[in-house]
C-alpha cells in the first residue's frame, strides 16, 4: 500500500476515537472541577518545561548542576521577598543559607514530575502486569500473588523507605533514588489489587470465551482484550498518586531522608525552614514565605492531580459516562 | 355493555436524553373494559413497557409525561391518575393497579426473605384491616392498648417511640403472625404445593417460575382491579411459561381482574388475550379483538408483524428497514419508511386513531 | 445411527462442573451438566438441539468444539469411516497402545497446543448476545480481523480484503468496518459476531440462541442469512434454541436434550408430527400457537425443572412424568431407534 492509502486508512481509524474524543472533551466542560485540575496541571507541566528560561541556571553556587539551588551568600538568616542579597535579585526571598526560593520553586516542578512519573509509572506496570496474571489464572497463582501483596501492604512505607536507604546508599546509590524505589514497592500492590478485580470481572464475559474460541494465546486475550477494558480505574488511581507520591517524597525529605543538601525540591525547601516556622517572639510570622511558598506550590500541585483523578473517573467511568 | 376502567387520552411522554428529546409516546390513546385482558405488543423500542410504567406514574427521569390524561375507575369515581399527588398514588399502586415486572429476580429485593416482602404490601395497603383482625384476638392489656392507638391514630408520637423500644415491641410478632398466615394463604393460591418452605426463602434461592409466582402474589396480594403485566414469561422456560399463563388465567377467573398484558409474543398474545392493542414506535396502530386481528389485520405493520413469524417450510418473512430512532422521529406517520403502501400524505400528516368497526380501530391513511 | 457423512459426532460425551465446599474447598458434589452424549452431526445440514434451561445443551456444544475440556468421552471431527471403525474395532479387542496412538491423532478430546489451535479455525461459534460477544473497545475491523492474525492466514492488505469481504456477506459495509460495536443495532451487532465467526472460512458453526437477544422483525433476517450462508458456504450448523417454532424451520435434524441426556432425535418434521418422549410432548404442547381459533391440548408439566446436581435414579424425567413406571425409577432407558432415523430414550418404547 503507498503512502497516501496507508494515512487514509489510519485517519478512518482513528475517526472514531476522535468522536469519542469528542465526547469526552463535552464532558470535560461539564464539569468545571475538572477544567481547574486540568489547567493547574497544565500549568505545572509548562513551569517545568520552560525552568530553563523563567530561572535560568548559571549561578556559580550551582556548580554546574542547574537542580541545585544557587545559594546567594551565606547567612542562616532567610531573607524576605523582593530583596536583593548580594547582588542577586530574589523574588520570593531566600530560605535559610540564602538559597533562592524562587529558583527552588520552580525548578522544584522538574523534580516533582520526575519524582511523581519515575515512581508511578514502574508501579503500575508491575501491578498491571501481576494483577492480571492473577485475575486471569486464579487457582495458586493468584493466592500466592494476593498474599504476597498483604506482606508488602503491612509494611509502613516510611519504615522501608529508611531501611531502603541504610542498605542502598553505601553501595552508591543516590538517596532521592532510594526512596523512590521504596516507593514503587511499597506502591505496586494497590495497582494490582485493582487490576485483579477487574480482571476477574472481565475473563468472565463472553468476549473473553470468543476470543479463546478463535485461537488467541492467553497473552494476546490479557493484553487485548482484558486489559484496554480494565485500565480506567488503574489510570483514575495513578493521577491521583502523582499528587500524593510527591507529597509523600516532600515528607521524607523534610526529615532528611529524601534529596540531598541544596537540591531544588520543595520539601527541600520546606526543610530548610524548619527552624524558621515560628520566628521571632515579636513577629512570629516573619519567615512566612519559607515555607508558605514551597507549600502553596506542593498543594496546588496535589490539587491538581488530584482533581484531574477525580474528572477522569467521572469522565471516563463507562457505566456513569452516558448519562 | 362494560365501562371502561382506564383510559388513556393523547398521552404524551419524553425522554430528555444526552443524545436528544426522546419521542417515546405521541399521543397514546388506549381504553381498557373492566374484566377483560388487554394485550398490548410491539418489539423492543415501540413504547409498551413505558406507556405500562405512565399508567403508574412510574417512569423514570430522565423522561417526563408531558400531556394527556390517564382517567382511572376508582370505586366509581373518575379519576386523572397524572393529576393526582403521590400520597394518592402511592394508594393506588398495589391497591387499585398492580404490575408484575419482566425479571422476577430483579423484581425482588435480594435481601429480604419472600415473607418480608409480600407482608410489606399487606402492612401498607390493608393495614387497619390487620390490626382489626389481631383485635379479635386474646392479648395482654398492654399489647389491646397499643393496637387500639396503632387504629385510632397511627402516626402518634408515642406510637412511633415504643415501636423503636427493643423488648417492648414485641408486640409486633402478633401483626407479623396473623399477616403471615394470610402470606401463606396467598402462596398457595399461586399453586405453590410448599408455601412454608418458600416463604422463609430469599428471591436468589428460588427459580424463575418459582420467583414469578412470588412476584405475582405481591402484586395480587390486595386484590387489584388493574394488574399490568410486563413480559412476566419472556425469561422463563417454555414449559414453565405454560404454567404461569395458567396460573394467570386462573387468578383472573377468580378474582375478575383486569389485565394489561405487555408482550412482544404473538402467541401469548392469542392464548390470553381478549382484546389486543398493537404499538410502533410510540404510537398505537391497531386495536381489535384478538379474533379479528389475527384474521384480519388492517394495519400494514400488523400485516408484517403476522407474515414474520417463522412458519416451516417457508421462506423467513421480515420487515423492511429498521426502528427509527425517537429522537428525531419520521414526518406524519412514523411508519411510512417502511410501509410497502406508503401514500404522499403518509409523509406529512399523522394519522388519527379511528374506528372501523366496534371491535377494531386504525391508525391509517388507508382507511 | 447412520455413519454416512458425519462431520462432527462425538461418543459419550460428559463435562461435570465440581462443586466445592467446606474449609479446605473440597469436591463435595458436581454438577452433571452433559452426562454421556453420543450425536453425530452429518454435513452441510443444520442440527438443532431444543431443551429448557440448564439441560446442558450450551454446555455440549461449548465442550463439543473445545472450549472447555471434556471429562470423558470423545468427539471426532471430520474423521474418515476407515478410521472410526478402525477405532471401535481396537475398543472390542482391548489393545490399548494402539488405540491410545489412534485417539491421540483423531479424537478432539484429547488434542492440546498446536493441534488444537489449528482445529479452532474450522469450528466457529456465535453468541447469544452480541452485546456481551463483543469487545466494546475495539473497531470491528480489529474484531473481524482478529481470527485472521491469530490463526495467521492472512496479513496486511490481503487482510483487509478478506474482512470487506466477509462483511459485505453479512450485510454490512466499509464504512462500518471503523466503528465500536456500542454504535451498533443488536441486529447488526449480531451481524458483526457472525462475520467473525465466519472469517477463518470454518466447516463447523455452533449458534447458541443467536436470535433469542433481538427484535422480532430483525429474527427473521438473520434467519434467512443463516439460511444463505450455509449455502454458500457449504457450513455445516449446530444450532441451539428454546424457540421450538425458529428451530422447526431451519433444522433438518433435532435432538432434545433434558438434564445433560439427550431423550429424543429425530428428522424435524418427524419429531414435531410425531413427538415420542413424553418431555418432548411436554415441551411441544406447550408453544403458544398465534392463532387464537386454535385450540390445542396443553400438558402442563408438574414442579420445577431439577438440578444438575444430584439428578433423579434411574431415567431423569421420571418425578414429573405422567406415564411413569416402576423401571423408570430404577433403570436408566437408553436412546434406541424406533424406525424412520427416530431415535427416543424412554422404557415406554423398550422392546
Amino acid at each position: 500500500m503507498d503512502i497516501k492509502s496507508k494515512l487514509h486508512e489510519f485517519r478512518l481509524g482513528m475517526q472514531p476515537s476522535i468522536d469519542e474524543l469528542k465526547f469526552t472533551a463535552t464532558r470535560i466542560k461539564s464539569s468545571p472541577l475538572s477544567i481547574v485540575g486540568a489547567a493547574i496541571v497544565i500549568f505545572f507541566i509548562i513551569l517545568a518545561l520552560a525552568a530553563s528560561w523563567i530561572a535560568p541556571p548559571g549561578h556559580p553556587s550551582q556548580g554546574g548542576n542547574p537542580y541545585m539551588m544557587p545559594k546567594f551568600g551565606i547567612l542562616a538568616t532567610p531573607q524576605p521577598p523582593g530583596s536583593t542579597v548580594k547582588g542577586n535579585y530574589a523574588q520570593f526571598g531566600t530560605t535559610a543559607w540564602q538559597y533562592d526560593i524562587y529558583y527552588g520553586c520552580i525548578w522544584g516542578s522538574r523534580s516533582a514530575f520526575r519524582v511523581g512519573i519515575l515512581v508511578v509509572i514502574p508501579s503500575l506496570l508491575i501491578g498491571l502486569a501481576l494483577g492480571t496474571l492473577a485475575g486471569y489464572y486464579g487457582g495458586y497463582l493468584d493466592e500466592l500473588l494476593m498474599r504476597f501483596t498483604d506482606i508488602i501492604i503491612a509494611f509502613p512505607s516510611l519504615i522501608l523507605c529508611m531501611a531502603f536507604i541504610v542498605v542502598l546508599v553505601p553501595i552508591g546509590i543516590e538517596r532521592l533514588d532510594a526512596v523512590m524505589l521504596a516507593f514503587v514497592i511499597v506502591g505496586w500492590p494497590s495497582y494490582a489489587r485493582i487490576i485483579r478485580g477487574e480482571a476477574l470481572r472481565i475473563k468472565n464475559e463472553d468476549y473473553i470465551e470468543a476470543a479463546k474460541s478463535i485461537g488467541c494465546s492467553d497473552f494476546r486475550v490479557m493484553l487485548k482484550h482484558i486489559l484496554p477494558n480494565s485500565i480506567y480505574p488503574v489510570v483514575i488511581m495513578a493521577s491521583l498518586d502523582i499528587g500524593t507520591i510527591v507529597l509523600g517524597v516532600a515528607a521524607l525529605t523534610f526529615l532528611g531522608l529524601g534529596a540531598p543538601e541544596g537540591w531544588a525540591d520543595w520539601g527541600q525547601l520546606i526543610a530548610y525552614s524548619r527552624n524558621f516556622i515560628y520566628g521571632k517572639p515579636t513577629d512570629p510570622y516573619c519567615y512566612w514565605y519559607t515555607f508558605i511558598i514551597p507549600g502553596l506550590f506542593i498543594s496546588f500541585f496535589t490539587l491538581g492531580w488530584n482533581l484531574l483523578g477525580d474528572a477522569f473517573r467521572d469522565i471516563l467511568d463507562p457505566t456513569i459516562r452516558r448519562k | 355493555m362494560s365501562k371502561n376502567l382506564l383510559t388513556i387520552e393523547d398521552l404524551i411522554l419524553r425522554f430528555y436524553t444526552y443524545e436528544g428529546i426522546v419521542e417515546a409516546l405521541d399521543k397514546v390513546n388506549l381504553k381498557i373494559k373492566d374484566g377483560e385482558t388487554l394485550g398490548v405488543v410491539g418489539e423492543t423500542g415501540c413504547g409498551k413497557t413505558v406507556t405500562g410504567l405512565s399508567t403508574l406514574v412510574l417512569v423514570p427521569p430522565p423522561g417526563k409525561i408531558e400531556g394527556g390524561h390517564i382517567l382511572f375507575d376508582k370505586k366509581g369515581k373518575t379519576v386523572d391518575l397524572l393529576s393526582q399527588d403521590e400520597a394518592f398514588l402511592r394508594d393506588i399502586r398495589g391497591e387499585d393497579i398492580s404490575m408484575v415486572f419482566q425479571d422476577p429476580r430483579s423484581a425482588l429485593n435480594p435481601v429480604y426473605t419472600v415473607r418480608e416482602q409480600i407482608s410489606e404490601v399487606f402492612l401498607h395497603h390493608r393495614r387497619r384491616e390487620f390490626i382489626e383482625q389481631v383485635l379479635k384476638r386474646p392479648l395482654t392489656g398492654f399489647e389491646r392498648k397499643i393496637y387500639e392507638k396503632m387504629l385510632e391514630n397511627p402516626e402518634s408520637f408515642t406510637l412511633k417511640v415504643i415501636s423503636k423500644i427493643p423488648i417492648i415491641n414485641r408486640y409486633k410478632r402478633k401483626l407479623k403472625d396473623e399477616i403471615s398466615s394470610e402470606v401463606i394463604r396467598v402462596l398457595k393460591e399461586m399453586q405453590i404445593s410448599d408455601p412454608e418452605r418458600v416463604v422463609d426463602m430469599y428471591p436468589h434461592e428460588l427459580s424463575g417460575g418459582m420467583a414469578q409466582r412470588v412476584v405475582i402474589a405481591i402484586a395480587l396480594a390486595c386484590n387489584p382491579k388493574l394488574l399490568i403485566a410486563d413480559e412476566p414469561t419472556t425469561n422463563l422456560d417454555v414449559t414453565i411459561q405454560l404454567q404461569i399463563l395458567n396460573l394467570i388465567r386462573e387468578l383472573k377467573r377468580k378474582f375478575g381482574s383486569t389485565i394489561e398484558y405487555i408482550t412482544h409474543d404473538l402467541g401469548v398474545v392469542a392464548e390470553m388475550c381478549d382484546r389486543v392493542a398493537v404499538m410502533y414506535a410510540g404510537n398505537i396502530v391497531e386495536v381489535a379483538d384478538v379474533m379479528e386481528l389475527f384474521k384480519n389485520p388492517l394495519h400494514p405493520y400488523t400485516k408484517a408483524l403476522l407474515e414474520s413469524i417463522p412458519r416451516p417450510g417457508k421462506e423467513f418473512k421480515s420487515i423492511e428497514g429498521t426502528v427509527p430512532s425517537l429522537i428525531n422521529p419520521p414526518k406524519g406517520c412514523r411508519f411510512h419508511e417502511r410501509c410497502p403502501y406508503a401514500m404522499e400524505i403518509c409523509t406529512k400528516e399523522k394519522p388519527v386513531l379511528k374506528e372501523i368497526t366496534k371491535k377494531h380501530s386504525i391508525q391509517c391513511h388507508l382507511y | 445411527m447412520s455413519k454416512v457423512s458425519a462431520l462432527i459426532e462425538t461418543e459419550a460425551l460428559k463435562k461435570y462442573y465440581p462443586i466445592t465446599g467446606g474449609i479446605l474447598r473440597r469436591r463435595v458434589g458436581e454438577v452433571r451438566a452433559v452426562d454421556g452424549v453420543s450425536l453425530n452431526i452429518p454435513k452441510k445440514k443444520c442440527f438443532g438441539l431444543v431443551g429448557e434451561s440448564g439441560c446442558g445443551k450450551t454446555t455440549f456444544a461449548k465442550t463439543m468444539i473445545r472450549l472447555l475440556k471434556p471429562n470423558s468421552g470423545h468427539i471426532y471431527f471430520d474423521v474418515p469411516e476407515d478410521i472410526k471403525e478402525e477405532i471401535a474395532k481396537l475398543e472390542q479387542s482391548k489393545k490399548s497402545p494402539e488405540l491410545k496412538k489412534l485417539r491421540a491423532q483423531y479424537d478432539l478430546a484429547t488434542f492440546r497446543g498446536k493441534k488444537l489451535k489449528s482445529m479452532r479455525r474450522k469450528m466457529q461459534i456465535v453468541y447469544q448476545d452480541p452485546t456481551r460477544s463483543l469487545n466494546p473497545r475495539m473497531l470491528v475491523k480489529d474484531i473481524v480481523g482478529e481470527p485472521l492474525i491469530v490463526q495467521k492466514l492472512a496479513k496486511g492488505t490481503e487482510r483487509r480484503k478478506k474482512t470487506l469481504e466477509i462483511l459485505g456477506k453479512v450485510g454490512l459495509t466499509e464504512k462500518h468496518m471503523y466503528r465500536y460495536p456500542h454504535e451498533f443495532s443488536g441486529g447488526q451487532r449480531q451481524r458483526i459476531a457472525i462475520a467473525r465467526a465466519l472469517v477463518t472460512n470454518p466447516e463447523f458453526v455452533v449458534l447458541d440462541e443467536p436470535t433469542s437477544s433481538v427484535d422480532v422483525s430483525v429474527r427473521s433476517q438473520l434467519l434467512n442469512l443463516f439460511q444463505d450462508l450455509r449455502k454458500e458456504l457449504g457450513l455445516t450448523y449446530l444450532f441451539i434454541s428454546h424457540d421450538l417454532s425458529i428451530v422447526e424451520c431451519i433444522a433438518d435434524q433435532v435432538a432434545v436434550m433434558y438434564l445433560g441426556k439427550i431423550v429424543e432425535l429425530a428428522e424435524t418434521t418427524e419429531l414435531y408430527k410425531n413427538p415420542l418422549h413424553p418431555y418432548s410432548l411436554a415441551l411441544f404442547s406447550s408453544i403458544p400457537i398465534p392463532d387464537p381459533a386454535v385450540k390445542r391440548k396443553r400438558i402442563e408439566l408438574k414442579g420445577e425443572v431439577p438440578s444438575p446436581v444430584n439428578p433423579p435414579t434411574g431415567c431423569r424425567f421420571h418425578p414429573r412424568c405422567s406415564e411413569v413406571m416402576e423401571l423408570c425409577r430404577k433403570e436408566e432407558p437408553e436412546l434406541i431407534d424406533v424406525g424412520n432415523g427416530h431415535f427416543v430414550a424412554c422404557h415406554l418404547f423398550h422392546k
